[in-house]
């Protein structure tokens, strides 16, 4: 290797480093794996917990936030399919704008680097396309069962003739915009820090303050604005995939 | 010897720059989506303050859909600069 790349080797940034195992001939990214049944075990802790100290007189603080995010989850549903909602359609806007929320901010905890052993899931294309592969099948499951044949037809017959194709390529566009936005948003956070760990030592306070900010930055707004966009824009799709001609 | 000396060097250098390519492009875009939905938010307060917590909620959710764009390039700058570009 020639001099001048030192510098960059000196970086020392891997981005997409997981501990992976083997399994049945695959290789799966085990810290993607347990981070995101920790995020998942955190918010069935969090629901435990909000609903054992809820009562039916003064509302507590988690279940007054917990109350206003199913309303409003609610409400887009009812915005996007009309009032013949699934039973299992809130709850899913809801369980993933939690879930996401939880994984995100596993980034703010510093774990080591390579390997970091809590990294946030959600950095990790695997989890992202898999809570969309099952968004993509909930959507056209329950597209097919509401229109029929006409789930797929309806898209040649669309009015004007322009929006045909346009159709037709969000089918392919927005499942993959949904997994990559996402992914791009989490991931960017981590190369984010690993740059900032690059500034030379003498900075060393400089460093601290810029990841202490930047963190603030990716937790505070990014991973809840991230999460919400998520799961608005599921039940945004799943209004696609019942929406009738006028 | 040299020769393996300068397709390294090539690489770097292409790596490097496509990724410098890929965080203007996402860069240039992402500001002037932000600056359009900051327009209209600043144009709706103009109109109506009252609707102002609503608008604020919609502009939000605009920039992170337009952010999106330009996180999905710094993602792939970070793969040609790392990566690809070894």
């Amino acid at each position: 290797m020639i001099g001048a790349n030192a510098l960059v080797v000196a970086a020392d940034i891997k981005p997409g480093e997981h501990i992976t195992r083997q399994l049945f001939g695959f290789t799966v990214n085990v810290d993607t794996v347990y981070t995101s049944v920790i995020a998942g075990a955190l918010v069935c802790l969090l629901g435990w917990l909000v609903v054992r100290g809820s009562s039916s007189g003064v509302p507590t603080k988690g279940q007054i936030i917990f109350e206003a995010v199913t309303q409003q989850v609610r409400t887009y549903v009812v915005q996007a399919v009309g009032h013949d909602v699934p039973p299992w359609l809130v709850p899913l806007g809801f369980a993933l704008f939690f879930f996401i929320l939880f994984c995100n901010w596993l980034a703010w905890i510093p774990s080591g680097h390579h390997p970091e052993y809590l990294p946030p899931p959600t950095a990790d294309t695997n989890l992202t396309f898999a809570m969309t592969a099952v968004v993509v099948i909930g959507y056209i499951y329950y597209g097919i069962k509401r229109k029929g044949a006409r789930y797929v037809t309806d898209w040649f017959t669309a009015k004007p003739a322009i929006r045909r194709p346009i159709l037709v390529l969000e089918q392919i566009v927005n499942p993959l915009s949904l997994s990559l936005r996402l992914f791009g948003n989490i991931f960017a956070g981590g190369i984010m820090l690993a740059v900032i760990a690059l500034l030379p030592s003498y900075l060393f306070p400089v460093q601290a303050v810029f990841n202490f900010g930047w963190k603030l930055f990716d937790s505070g707004l990014i991973a809840p604005i991230q999460a919400f966009i998520f799961a608005f824009l599921t039940i945004l799709y799943f209004g696609f995939a019942v929406e009738e001609e006028h | 010897m040299a020769a393996t000396n300068l397709n390294n060097a090539i690489a770097i250098a292409g790596g490097l720059v496509g990724g410098g390519l890929a965080l203007g492009g996402g860069a240039i875009g992402a500001g002037i989506g932000d600056g359009l939905a900051g327009n209209a938010l600043i144009s709706g307060i103009a109109r109506q303050p009252e609707a102002q917590g609503q608008l604020t909620g919609q502009f939000f959710l605009t920039v992170g859909l337009v952010e999106a764009a330009y996180f999905i390039n710094l993602a792939f700058a970070a793969l040609f600069v790392f990566v690809l570009g070894k």
